[in-house]
């Protein structure tokens, strides 16, 4: 279900797609944030042709996805949920670099929900592609809801 | 970059503390690409151990994604391009990392193909280990070199 928590997720749920530009604030920073110092996510005079996002960035796309499709638990514009996310599994596939300038289009979908030793999963699959067609990246994610376990009517 | 490894080659990347500050920065950072303006982090498990311990934790934890990253820059500093470009990352945060834990990102290759037009099909297994080699974070790579 949309506009709830995250929690509030059904298997097969399509989020909102959202688009947004790749601007070299949001790449340099997202670098700089993981110690990258590497040039081709800090300046345009790279092999690369441009100056690309880091390949672990698609993370940024789910967070951007969710903050859209679950209203009552909107991070980035301060609205917390009273239980903290874990993140429990990453894997990201580039298909192309991301460039700065670059206008990029985030669809998402909730692939499963599930329930593991007491504790509730969230599965996610995001696709990224530039908004004239190209693919950049498929990300699937795992996400734990909340880390102490449900201690009654768990069926994991 | 461009280097070539055989099965059985193992690299690795520097050793780093999970301070406050990297804490600090990953979530400031990881913040300020969202909202597209500079952020700085709030208040949450990975910042607070009063916080982190109301959600049942012992202590605040560093975020899955600084162990992800730090793996994924020892990728780069040997694939460079070719992982950019098309390479594929696998992570699972299996263990918490707390502050202050020291952190070293491993890989080893485990496959090596060629194929057809001169390239090089890798798969790594990776890692993320701390100071008594217990595996924090465990995944997979793959990328196409060359061709």
């Amino acid at each position: 279900m949309l506009d709830g928590y995250i929690s509030d997720l059904e298997p097969g749920d399509v989020l909102r797609t959202i688009e947004y530009e790749l601007t070299d604030l949001i790449v340099s920073e997202y670098a700089h944030g993981v110690e990258d110092a590497t040039e081709f996510f800090h300046s345009d005079q790279t092999a690369l042709g441009g100056q690309a996002r880091t390949p672990t960035a698609a993370h940024v796309d789910k967070m951007r996805v969710l903050e859209e499709s679950c209203t009552k638990e909107r991070r980035i514009a301060g609205n917390n949920a009273a239980d903290w996310r874990i993140h429990y599994e990453f894997e990201v596939e580039n298909l192309s670099p991301a460039f700065v300038g670059e206008r990029l289009r985030v669809e998402g979908r909730v692939l499963d929900v599930y329930t593991k030793r007491g504790r509730r999963f969230v599965h996610f699959e995001f696709t990224t592609s530039t908004t004239d067609g190209r693919p950049v990246s498929i990300l699937r994610d795992r996400t734990l809801l909340r880390y102490e376990p449900e201690t009654e009517g768990s069926d994991g | 970059m461009g280097a070539r490894f055989a099965v059985g080659d193992e690299i690795s990347g520097p050793r780093k503390s999970a301070t406050a500050q990297r804490i600090h920065w990953y979530g400031s950072g990881f913040m300020t690409a969202n909202a597209g303006e500079r952020r700085e982090v709030i208040t949450n498990i990975h910042t607070d151990d009063a916080f982190a311990q109301g959600q049942g934790l012992p202590a605040a934890i560093a975020d899955g994604m600084m162990s992800a990253n730090w793996i994924s820059s020892m990728l780069i500093a040997r694939f460079g391009a070719d992982y950019i470009g098309r390479g594929r990352l696998r992570t699972k945060f299996i263990k918490p990392i707390y502050v202050d834990e020291g952190i070293t990102p491993r890989g080893r290759v485990v496959a090596a193909d060629a194929e057809p037009g001169g390239s090089v099909r890798y798969v790594l297994e990776v890692w993320a280990e701390d100071d008594d080699g217990v595996k924090r974070t465990v995944g997979e790579f793959a990328v196409t070199v060359g061709g």
